[in-house]
Parts: C-alpha cells; structure tokens; sequence
C-alpha cells in the first residue's frame, strides 16, 4: 500500500492537491498567517489585525526614552524614572497610530513610487561614503541593525505614507478671514473688571478647633504624616586620585618622559603665533553662487578692514561668522603649527605682524585674517616642565591604579558581602558613614546621590539582607559600594510635634468655609441689585491675555470673561486657593479689534496650526472607527516599578 | 489476505474516481479561474495605483517649488487619469491650498470641488466642502457658505464644521446661532484639541443667552 501511495503521490492528482494547499499563502502572503497567529502574551495591542508585539512596543519606548534623556542631557537623572505610564500610553498610542495610518493607506493603495524611496535612502548621511551614496555601507549598516533591505524598504515606505497622510491633510490647512475676524473679536474681547475680596484673617477669629477634633484628623491621615524611609550608610570609594601620597614619580621617570620622543614637539617650543580673523561661511555643499556671494561679501569686509585697520575686532565683532571668536573681536589666542586649516596656516605663517591678508579660503569658507603677535621659538628645559610631567605622570599612574583595583573592588564587595572591611582591608580603603539619608539622597555626601546607588541602597538585599551593594561607577574613574548599618522605616510624626500646625490647618479650613458662605450671599446681593459693603479695586480694562499676562490668576480671569454680560455691570465671584473669596465686577464690554495687522497675522498663525491638528485628529478618529483596535496585554502599559 | 485487502481498496479509490472525479476535476478548474482572475484583477490595481503615485509626485513636487500653475497643472493630468485614486483627492486638496496661498480663488474652487465631486472618501468630501465654505465666506458669500455646510454629516469633522459655522453666523450677527454652534463644537472635539479651547473660549466670550 505505502508504495502504491508513493507512486500516487508522485502523479498529477498529488500535486493539484499540494497546489490547493499552497493558494492560500500565494494569496495573501505568508506574513498574513503570521499576523493571525498573534494575540498571545506577546502582544501589546491589535490594529486591523495587526499585532503590536512587546518587541516592537520596548524597542518605541526606548527610542523615545533616549530622545527625551538626550534632550534632559541632566546625566544624574535615571532614565528609569523617565518611564512612567503616561509615557507608555503615549508610546502606544502613537504606534497604533502609525499602524492606523499605514492599514489606511493600504486599504485605498496610496503609492510611494520607486524612485522617491531611492531617492529619499541616499539623502541618509549614515549611508553615504565621502558625500555619495554607498551600497555597501547601506548593506552593512542594515546588517548591523538585523534588517534586510527588502524589509528596511518596506518600512521607509509605510513611513512615506504616513508621512503623506498627514502632509495631504494638515498641511494643506488654511483658515478663513471669517475664522480670524471671529477669534479676535471674540478672544480679543476686553472687560473693564474690578475685584473685592473678602478676606480670610476676618473670619479667623470666628472659629475654635477643640483637642478633639484635631486628634481625629490625625488618626484619621496618618500617611500625610508620615517621614520618608531612610538609613545610615557605611561606604567605600574607589577612586583615581593622583594626588595619593603613596604615588611616587621620581626624577629618572620624568626625566624619561621628557626625552621620549613623543613628547618632544611639546618643549622644543616652536614659534607661536597669535592672529584674528572675520569668517564668512561656506556651507559644505555650497553651489558655485553661494560661494561666488560669500567671496563677494568677504571681498568687500577686507576694503573696510583696510581702509580701518585699528578698527579689525569691531569689524569682527559686527561681521565675523565664527560663533567661537566674533566676540572676541576676532582674536584666535596664540596657535602652532599644526592646530589651524592648512591654507589658514599658511597664510598666517607667511604674514608680517600687523598685516592683514584675505580673503583666504579654507573648508569653513572665506577668511580675512590679522596677524597680531609673534612668540619666537623658545625650548622649555626639563626643569621648566618638571611641574607639569609630574602631574601627568602622577594621573597616569592614578588611572593604571584604579583599572587594576577597580575589578578586585567590585568582586570583593561583592563575595563577601556581609561587610566593606574585606575590601576596605585589601585595598587600603576608608569606611565613611553617612548621616540618615531618604530615597532623595543627602547633601552631606554627593557621591551618595547617584540615582543607581540610592536605588540598591534602598533595595530589599540591602536592607533587610543587610548585604552590601554592588560597586558602582557614579562618576568617570569612581566606584562606590554601600552597606546599610542602620534603617528607620517610614513612620508618623508624633502627634504632639504636628498638633498646632493641624489645628492652624483646620482653622482655615472651616475659615474658609465661612468666608465662602458671605462671598456668596453678597454675590447674590449684588445680583439682586442690593448696595453691598465691600471696597471694589480700581477698575481695569483687559483682556483675557492681559489680564493673565498681568498676575491676574486664572481662578479670577476664567470666571470674569465667562460672566454673561448682557446685562451691565455683571458680577461673579471665586474661592481663592488662599481661603479669601474674591467678588469680580465687570461693567463693561468692548469686542476685540480684528482690524490690526500684526494682531491678525498671529492669530493666522496660530488657528492654522490648531486647525490642521484638528483635522488630523479628525481624520485618525474617523480612522478608528472603521478599524478594528484592541489593547491586549495592559501590563505593558504598567510599566516596571522597580525601574530596572 | 494482506494483498487482497489491499487491492480491495484501490479498487474502490478507482471505483470513487471514476463516479466524482469530474467534479473534481471542474473544482479544480473553477479554483483556478478564480484565482487566476483574482490575481489579475490584483496585478491591474497595482499598476494603477503605481501611475498614479508617479503623477501624485509630480504634484507634490511643483508643490514644494511653490508653483502654483504647475501644481495646479499636475493635479489635473492626475485627476484625469486616475480619477478613483485616493491620490487624485490629494493632489486636488494639495493644489487647492498652493492656489489659496497665491490667491488664486477660481483655481481653489473648482480643485476643491473636484473632490468634493469625486472623492471615494465621504470624510474628504466634506473637508473638502469646508474649505469651500470658507473660501465662499471669505468672498462674504454667507448664506451659500451655510448651505455647503449642511451637507456635512461625516462625524471626522464635524467640531470644525461647527466652529466655522459659527464664524459665518457672526458675521451675520445671528450671535444665538452662533453660539449653538460653538456648543456643539465643544461637544465634537476632544478636549485635549486646542480647536475645543478655541472654541470653548468663543463660546464664553459671546456670554449666555439673555
């Protein structure tokens, strides 16, 4: 039978039916049997079908975390405590996004045709060899990221249509001269407004907190009582200090490195000299007729420094365009050889002190240079440069010495982790203790405050183990461990240390209450039409703008530009977070001035850009509705609390 | 016995074939017509969408140069040869706004109401309506403006349907209108748009109702 099978097997019949099998996937690709199959505890969220997998949703986090910790450049700060949920949330949402934007441009066939993605790929720097394309190293950076072109493509593509989308709709917004007159006649309204406040201390007298009351309060809100957590602290610091009086760099040394021939071009004291120059910049792929215009401008600057050589640094300071020096009016300091662009080199080697030569063209652009110094060449001795190879050589030895103990540190806090003295011991190293430090870290030993250390610090291993922490680098050349010798946890203060400011709180509190109770019922007057005793500020006309812009807090401005003023004067009235209670009278209204140009231009501005957020808002909601988008694995969403 | 057995079974497979295997035979067939055809009809779309993409490039670019005509030049070739394309809706959205910029307001009106004319997307119709809106409000054609924008029923703009309708009728002073207007602009844009504070703030600015 079987071989009777085998032989059928072979025959037409066989392969039709493999070929019926096979359809499926010629249809629709294998990767759609792939997107199918998510859905498990490796998916974040769905989107039309397709699965947003933890792999992709980390590597967006990330991404993320390392833009907003570049733009921090705050290098203490953990990027750890960087990665919230709202973070989270917002990652993913702008990755469905994406995912939206791409199955939508899918779905109606939006196009991005070869030559723009060839195009678009070798404008990538990273790609290009000596300002060109190159396919290899195109290849090999890809190969480096794990992608295959074929793959990388078809991202860049869908990146294009998104990036299409949103170009064809937000930015082809404009907003309508009736838009503009209505914002600025509405939003540019002014109110003449006047303000009275019935104070808070008026109505402190009133009130008494018996013992009682303020007991309750505190067993009822221990937690707000509470201190944080901390501990005392036994460390050891690993660090390469050349100054330790056990480094000893004797003279055969210094003598060695003053004859090493490396060295020599260091003392043999080569001519120095000092000059200024005005820049006018070339870009590096300038066209001929900006470079053409550059030399012009630079042509003209030399005829005025000429014509006015004393007045060289003020030419410098109004013309020069190197950000380093138009200051300085120009100047350089002194300079060897060997330090400047070889055509600038030259020309201001070749110079007699005091000239003035240009315009010389160097890779930056076109400079117009004055030789202001000359130092003549003039060798320093040994005993000159004793001083300075000491130092060097005693950070040389420094550094050598922290790389050879810095690993036995590490393993030693780290085996015998029950105590610093091992470590301390080998390498002659002294325990210091801290004072009580929190989470926070403390002012008495910056080294301390790492955010990694504070972390294993505070870490269960550490506390309730009583283990050591792990060495850790906070600083170049710098290791500390930790080892905590004595833990407070968090805990209440006593009631009587926080008894008078819970019954001051209290006070004001019910204070307030009353204060409330009067600003109301007099706003009712004032409504009704009754004289009511208060004294109103001067009144001041302003805007919404103004009037915020004016130390106005909003509490006060949102209320009176919301009062309805058809019937003057109009009055409303608000709690101020400090207890007073703050009547507000408008008495008169004047639309805004939508007439103003300069008024008119910005607010063109800014609705353009609030419109075509709308619209793209808009669209993706119109989007949402028709595609399918499922939040599978919330977690994802939580984050790690630990940091790690 | 073993053999017997077994040649009973293939006489019986014979026996199946001979009674079903035409109608195997015309599956197959049928499947593969289908197919055939399904992957033609794919191949077609494809090719289509891949011309229009060249043209809508075409487009784009004149619209990076700020060229106007030429822009307005491309959208049309697009327009004519692809008129189902979604590009084709872009490209007339994109000239639209090169020609408003230039002032040019005959060019704007008729690319906008190509799309409104042809556009497979209800939602980019009435974007499309709404900017007409706008253009025929700006040439204080008021009323007409009003009219267009209650041919907007997709719920993807409807908070800017509503704001520019309140624009219009503060214009004609109809202050009442407009701030039911404003209210249900409010009400459609999520709050986290500034469209929805902008329109918040008008709405508090006109005051409530006498």
């Amino acid at each position: 039978m079987l071989e009777k099978f085998r032989t059928m097997s072979q025959t037409w019949v066989a392969k039709v039916i493999l070929a019926l099998i096979t359809i499926p996937f010629a249809l629709f690709g294998v990767e759609y049997y792939f997107r199918q199959a998510g859905g498990g505890a490796d998916t974040v969220a769905k989107v039309d079908g397709y699965a947003i997998t933890q792999a992709e949703f980390t590597e967006n986090l990330r991404n993320q975390l390392e833009r907003m910790q570049a733009g921090l450049r705050d290098a203490r700060l953990d990027p750890a405590t960087l990665d919230t949920p709202e973070l989270r949330r917002e990652t993913l949402a702008a990755l469905v996004n994406r995912h939206l934007l791409t199955a939508y441009a899918s779905r109606v066939r939006l196009t991005i045709p070869d030559n723009l993605l060839v195009n678009e790929i070798s404008q990538v720097e990273a790609f290009q060899d000596d300002g060109k394309f190159s396919q290899a190293r195109y290849e090999e950076i890809l190969r480096s990221k794990g992608l295959t072109p074929a793959v990388f493509e078809s991202r860049l593509r869908d990146d294009l249509k998104v990036q299409l989308v949103q170009e064809s709709l937000a930015t082809t917004q404009w907003v309508p001269q009736v838009a503009v007159d209505a914002f600025l006649t509405l939003n540019d309204q002014s109110r003449e407004l006047s303000v009275a406040e019935i104070p808070l201390s008026a109505f402190l007298g009133q009130v008494k907190i018996d013992d009682g009351s303020i007991k309750q309060y505190y067993d009822e809100h221990l937690d707000r009582f509470k201190v944080p957590e901390r501990v005392k602290v036994q460390y050891l610091v690993l660090t390469a200090d050349p100054q330790a009086p056990d480094i000893v760099v004797t003279p055969e040394e210094i003598a060695k490195a003053y004859s090493d021939p490396a060295n020599q071009p260091r003392w043999s004291g080569a001519e120095t000299r000092r000059a200024s120059h005005i820049l006018i910049t070339v870009p590096p792929k300038a066209s001929d007729a900006q470079r053409n215009a550059a030399r012009e401008q630079a042509q003209k600057i030399l005829a005025q420094v000429q014509a006015h050589p004393d007045q060289f640094a003020a030419l410098a300071k109004q013309y020069s365009q190197d950000p380093g020096s138009a200051a300085q009016g120009g100047d350089l300091g002194y300079f060897g050889r060997g330090t400047m662009a070889p055509p600038f080199e030259t020309a201001v080697f070749g110079m007699k002190p005091g000239a003035i030569q240009g315009p010389v063209e160097t890779e930056f652009g076109y400079h117009i240079i004055k030789l202001t110094d000359v130092k003549a060449a003039k060798g320093r001795s040994l005993a000159e440069v004793t001083p300075q190879l000491t130092q060097e050589l005693r950070k040389q030895r420094a550094a050598q010495r922290f790389a050879e103990s810095a690993e036995s540190f590490s393993n030693l806090v780290y085996e015998q982790s029950n105590s610093l003295k091992p470590a301390a011991d080998k390498l002659k190293l002294t325990i210091k203790d801290s004072g009580w430090m929190t989470r926070g870290g403390t002012a008495d030993a910056p080294l301390l405050n790492n955010p990694k250390l504070l972390n294993a610090v505070f870490a269960p291993e550490s506390i309730q183990d009583g283990r050591n922490t792990q060495a850790i680098e906070v600083a170049p050349n710098t290791l500390v461990a930790a080892h905590v010798v004595a833990h407070e946890p968090s805990v209440a203060r006593p009631y009587a240390e926080v008894k008078e400011a819970i019954g001051q709180m209290l006070q004001r509190e019910e204070a307030a209450k009353l204060v409330k109770k009067e600003g109301e019922a007099r706003l009712a007057d004032l409504k009704a039409g009754k004289t009511v005793a208060v004294t109103w500020s001067a009144t001041r006309q302003l805007t919404r703008q103004t009037a915020l812009a004016g130390g106005l807090p909003s509490v006060v401005v949102t209320p009176a530009f919301k009062v309805s003023a058809t019937q003057l004067p109009a009055y409303t009235g608000t709690e101020m977070p400090s207890g007073s209670y703050f009547l507000v009278r408008v008495t008169q209204v004047t639309p805004g001035n939508p007439a103003d140009a300069t008024q008119r231009k910005q607010a063109e501005a800014g609705l353009t850009r609030a419109y075509g957020d709308a619209t793209m808002s808009g669209f993706m909601a119109g989007l949402r509705k028709t595609v399918d988008v499922r939040l599978i694995n919330k977690a994802a969403l939580e984050g790690n609390k630990n940091g790690n | 016995m073993y053999d017997l057995e077994e040649q009973e079974k293939v006489d019986a497979i014979k026996a199946w074939w001979k009674d079903y295997g035409q109608w195997v035979w015309g599956a197959v067939l049928v499947l593969a017509i289908g197919y055939a055809g399904y992957q033609g009809w794919q191949y077609y779309q494809r090719n289509q969408a891949a011309k229009a993409g060249v043209l809508f490039e075409a487009v784009r670019m004149a619209a990076q140069q700020g060229d106007a005509a030429k822009t307005l030049q491309a959208a049309r070739v697009l327009q004519e040869a692809q008129p189902d394309s979604a590009l084709a809706t872009r490209g007339a959205l994109i000239a639209a706004a090169v020609n408003h910029a230039k002032a040019d307001n005959a060019a704007t009106q008729t690319e906008l109401q190509w799309v409104v004319g042809h556009a497979k997307e209800a939602a980019l119709a009435d974007l499309a309506r709404l900017r007409l809106a706008g253009l025929l409000a700006d040439d204080k054609k008021y009323e007409d403006a009003l009219r267009l924008l209650d041919a907007n029923h997709e719920p993807d703009f409807a908070a800017l349907t509503a704001d520019l309708r309140g624009d219009i009728l503060l214009a004609l002073k109809r202050t009442d209108q407009a701030r039911e207007a404003y209210k249900l602009a409010v009400e459609k844009s999520p709050a986290e748009d500034v469209l929805h504070q902008i329109a918040q703030s008008k709405l508090e600015a006109l005051g409530d109702p006498k």
